[in-house]
Formats: structure tokens, C-alpha cells, sequence
């Protein structure tokens, strides 16, 4: 990060909680924001013409097992500026705000992650499953999802479904 | 969550009120690559909304990556984009080597830069060949496949296997290059130029080729940014955008060449600019070949890379490691490390999560495709169908790499 984007929203947005959090899972500076101000984070990176992150890289859902995460990876292209934005989101109610109309791009990843992680985007255009069938039950990237044992009619191999469950050590 | 499973039915039903038709292209179609569907509505031969759906060829790779140790995820890899499989190989082993600190000698570099670059051009030849199958313009596309055939058995001498490459390993190749190696590359480059050449002679001003893409599905800038696109489809909209220069990895720096960009983003642009590139990639393959340095074909790091099998037999430190590597794999730090590639269709990114177990907690890749797909609403509205062909031939989405 060339330029400090940390102080720069702390200066615009007063009331909002951000800090750089060294975590387990953040190896690289990443700024951690709350659920709720999501929104006006992404609004004025994005629209801000000092800003001015116009590349939605990616939307990482991950299950760290007590929470969900949500990581954005926002790029300025112009700049060659990159900046990584992590929501904590309480697992039982895995609700946060869509970026769809900021840019496009989020649209169906927020599908991605809804389908496979289970976070809900509110305000999103469309959010149905993506990848998966529409009557599949779960979602298979949470890390206490168990396999189902058929899917409609059709068995679920036991050496699949060996497979797809995490080995603890 | 069922309050979100209620928009299945979405689709304007044809009445005699409106005189729409409603065609189902996919999942199964020759036009399309791959299973992908696409449900249009259309007025005449026009397209008034479609209806983009994918997920036919879905394997759950980030769910299996979670099980698997960081060497057999490049199994994964390879059936990602199967149609340039050494680049998406190298880009995942490259995010490892990142995470373990590893810093791979320069002949291995240069290595994984000429394979690549070959899987660049493979994978070029294939989209820009079957853009022209896709127009009526079977001819070309034979001419290709010659060259597409040359390059398999460069990296089949190398790995063992055409398709599913399964090229190098954390901290350096597979095995050393065979003997055969430098003469196979010099080999295909004698041939290929002969061969652009005669392509561009086909297609590049060809009336009808030219009357079929000039202008359609065409995409400013602006848009292609905020929908995300890279690679040759963001360039050809003028946007000069390139992994290979704004963060270089392997090496890439040191090579001489340039970045070819369009003006319009039409379907026209991204074949001319697909077509530079493999112009391109055929100059770092002739600078990679004839300085291709002498060394090892593996880092020096015990606990990383297997040891060989004459030596796992013969000595005591081999052995341990070889135990040691298979019973506890390779454990990067614990951490999350984003790390991405030009892959041939774009910027392939591959964001990795550690908990220090020899399994990845979590992966997430970043498919170039999957933005280009997004998009196709946009694109292909308002366009003839034929033309919707086109546009999804040329922005070359694969559906492996795509439903992932």
C-alpha cells in the first residue's frame, strides 16, 4: 500500500470501527471492518475520486469455524494499488451488505459465496445458488457441513464422501 | 433461506400476446464450449434478454483442495482451464513457493516461463481456431491443430501426459528436462510463424470474417474494468494491463516484450490481440530457449522436495526427509496469500489459506472465465444470435475453469 487508505478512512468516515489486525489468518495488512459499515467503506473507496477502486479482484468466503469471513480483494488499476478489506460475520446471522452495484463484478461472486459458504447478501440482485443444484441442502465450504447421504435418488458413494470430509489431526 | 429460492421461474413465457421466443442454448450445444447454458429470449433473430446459467461442470475442486496435501492440488489444477494446463500448474505452485519462502533456481524459471508461454500459444491456437469454426471458417483451425500438436509433444516428452500435465512440483520441476528438450522448442519455433502467417492470411482480412466480428459485442473500458475482465479481453479494450508487468514473477522481467492492445473490445480486437500475443510468447520462448541457463531442476530445500528414489534407498538423510514429506507434507506458515498469474485467459488468481496443517484450510481461485461469463448478459443483448456465438468464442470461456 503506497499511500496510507487506513488513516485516509479513518479521516472521512469518524464513526467508523477500522484497525489493521494482525490475525491468524493475515499474513498480509489487511483492514478488518465491521458488518455493518461495509457499505459505506466499499461506497467510498469506489466512488471517491481519490480513491478510486474500480476492481473488485474477489470474494473470499471462509469459515474460520466460530465466524464467517468475507475477504474483498480491491484493486485501483489505474494506480497499481491494491487494497484487502476482511468482514467478520457472526455465523448465526450471516448477513451483509451487497457490493453488486458498485461493481459488477461482485454479482455473482456474492452468488459464489452465498451458495458455497452460506453468507447472505442483502439487497443483492439475485441471489440464488450458482454452482450447486437449487435444492441442494447446506453448504459444503462450511467446515461442519457433513456430506448428504443422497442426493435425491442417487446414493453418495462412501469413498466420496471419505474423501470430501477434512482429516483431523 | 427459502425466501431466495422463489425466482426460478423468471423467464417471459411466450404468449400470443408477445411474439418472443424462448430458446434454450446449452448445456449441451456445439456452439458453445463446454456445458454451458444459456436461456435467450429472442424477437426474430434478435436477442432481447438471455438468461446465463453455469454450474453443469461443477467438481467442487475448493472442497477437495481441503482434503488434499499442496502437491496433489496440482492435479486440480490442471482440469481447471484443461486447455492450457502448465499455466494454471504453475500458478498454483508459484503461490506455495511464496508461502514457504522458496526461491526456485533461475533454470526452472525459465523453464516454467517457455512452458507457459507454450501453453499460452496452445491455448490461443485453440479459442482463435475455433473462432473461425464457429464462423464457418473450418480451414484455419486445421492449420493450428498442426502447431497445437507439435507443442503436446514438447510437454508430453516433459510430464508423461498431453491434457493433464501435472507440470513441476513445489520447489522446482518434476524431473530434469529431457535431452530432446531444447531441440522440440527450437523445433516448433521453425514452424510457427509460417504458420500465423498463413492464419493471418485466412482470416485477419478476410471480408466475410471481418463483416462477422468488427463491431459486435463490442465493450468500453469502464465496463470491462468494473466487470472485472482481464487478459487479452481487457486489452482489447485498450487498457494496458498485464501481470507479466506490473508484478513479474518467474523471471519475466528480464524478458524483452510487449503488450499488444485493441481500441474497440469487439470480437475483432480480442482475435487481433490473441493473435499479437502468440506473437509474443513465441519472442519469450526464443529469449528463454537460447539463454536457458544450466543448474539444478530443484530448489535446495530437503523438507519441501521429494528426494530421489536411488538416493531414498542408499541414504540415511533421503530417507528421513522422504518419510518426513510423505507421513507430515509440506506445512507453509499460517497465513492467507493471495497470489496470481497472466494465465493465457487472464489473471488467474489463487488465494490461499493456512492453518500450518499440511492440507490447505481454504482455496479460493480466482477463474479469469467467471468474469467474462458475468458479463455475457451485457454483451450479447440486442445482438443477432450468431453473433452471440461468436462473442462467447472469442472471449474463450471454458467451462472447467468456469464452474471450477
Amino acid at each position: 500500500m503506497q499511500k496510507n487508505w487506513v488513516d485516509w478512512l479513518k479521516q472521512k468516515l469518524e464513526d467508523v470501527s477500522i484497525h489493521l489486525e494482525d490475525s491468524v489468518l493475515s499474513s498480509e495488512k489487511a483492514i478488518f471492518i465491521q458488518p455493518t459499515d461495509l457499505l459505506r467503506v466499499a461506497t467510498i473507496l469506489r466512488t471517491d475520486p481519490e480513491a478510486k477502486f474500480d476492481f473488485l479482484h474477489s470474494i473470499t468466503g471462509i469459515d474460520l469455524k466460530s465466524d464467517l469471513l468475507a475477504v474483498y480483494h480491491i484493486y485501483a488499476i489505474s494506480r497499481n494499488e491494491r487494497i484487502i478489506l476482511k468482514v467478520k460475520i457472526p455465523k448465526d446471522h450471516p448477513m451483509i451488505d451487497s457490493v453488486a452495484h458498485l461493481w459488477p463484478s461482485a454479482d455473482w461472486h456474492e452468488r459464489e459465496a452465498f451458495d458455497l459458504v452460506g453468507i447472505l447478501f442483502h439487497n443483492h440482485p439475485d441471489l440464488r445458488r450458482i454452482l450447486l443444484p437449487d435444492d441442494w441442502e447446506g453448504h459444503p465450504l462450511r467446515k461442519d457441513y457433513v456430506p448428504p447421504d443422497y442426493y435425491g435418488e442417487f446414493p453418495v458413494p462412501a469413498n466420496l464422501k471419505d474423501r470430501i470430509k477434512r482429516p483431523t489431526n | 433461506m427459502t425466501q431466495y429460492s422463489e425466482q426460478n421461474q423468471k423467464y417471459v413465457i411466450p404468449t400470443e400476446d408477445n411474439d418472443k421466443f424462448l430458446l434454450n442454448l446449452g448445456p449441451s450445444h456445439p456452439a458453445m464450449h463446454g456445458i454451458l447454458q444459456n436461456i435467450v429470449e429472442l424477437d426474430g433473430e434478435r436477442i432481447i434478454k438471455s438468461h446465463p446459467e453455469i454450474g453443469y461442470c461443477h467438481r467442487s475442486f475448493e472442497k477437495l483442495a481441503e482434503s488434499y496435501s499442496y502437491n496433489q492440488v496440482i492435479t486440480i489444477t490442471d482440469r481447471m482451464n484443461y486447455v492450457s494446463s502448465p499455466a494454471n500448474n504453475v500458478a498454483w505452485t508459484l503461490a506455495v513457493e511464496k508461502m514457504l519462502g522458496i526461491e526456485v533456481p533461475k533454470k526452472v524459471a525459465y523453464v516454467r516461463v517457455i512452458f507457459m508461454e507454450l501453453a499460452r500459444i496452445m491455448d490461443h491456437l485453440v479459442s482463435m481456431g475455433i473462432l473461425g469454426v464457429d464462423l464457418g471458417a473450418y480451414t484455419g483451425f486445421l492449420y493450428f491443430f498442426q502447431q497445437r500438436e507439435k507443442i503436446y509433444r514438447i510437454i508430453e516428452n516433459m510430464t508423461g501426459a498431453r491434457l493433464t500435465t501435472a507440470f513441476g512440483r513445489v520447489g522446482g520441476l518434476e524431473r530434469d528436462i529431457p535431452k530432446s528438450f531444447k531441440k522440440d522448442v527450437y523445433d516448433f519455433l521453425q514452424g510457427f510463424p509460417k504458420t500465423l502467417n498463413e492464419f493471418h492470411k485466412l482470416l485477419t482480412r478476410n471480408r466475410i470474417f471481418m463483416d462477422r466480428t468488427r463491431g459486435v459485442s463490442p465493450i468500453s473500458k469502464e465496463r470491462a474494468i468494473q466487470y472485472g475482465f482481464t487478459g487479452p479481453n481487457l486489452r482489447a479494450t485498450g487498457v494496458e494491463w498485464d501481470i507479466r508487468k506490473v508484478y513479474p514473477y518467474s523471471c519475466y522481467e528480464e524478458f524483452d516484450f510487449e503488450i499488444p492492445i485493441g481500441i474497440d473490445g469487439d470480437v475483432y480486437d480480442r482475435y487481433l490481440v490473441r493473435m499479437e500475443e502468440m506473437n509474443q510468447s513465441y519472442k519469450i520462448i526464443k529469449q528463454a530457449i537460447d539463454h536457458l541457463p544450466d543448474g539444478p531442476w530443484h530448489a535446495d530445500v530437503p523438507h519441501v522436495v521429494l528426494p530421489l528414489k536411488r538416493d531414498v534407498y542408499s541414504n540415511m538423510e533421503a530417507m528421513i526427509f522422504h518419510f518426513k514429506i510423505i507421513m507430515h507434507g509440506i506445512n507453509p506458515p499460517v497465513g492467507d496469500y493471495y497470489f496470481s498469474i497472466e494465465s493465457p485467459n487472464g489473471e488467474l488468481g489463487v488465494y490461499i489459506i493456512s492453518d500450518g496443517g499440511p492440507n490447505p484450510y481454504r482455496v479460493h481461485w480466482r477463474r479469469p472465465c467467471f468474469y467474462y461469463y458475468n458479463a455475457i448478459e451485457e454483451l450479447i443483448n440486442g445482438g443477432l444470435i450468431a453473433d452471440a456465438v461468436a462473442c462467447i468464442s472469442s472471449l474463450n470461456v471454458i467451462a472447467g475453469e468456469l464452474d471450477c
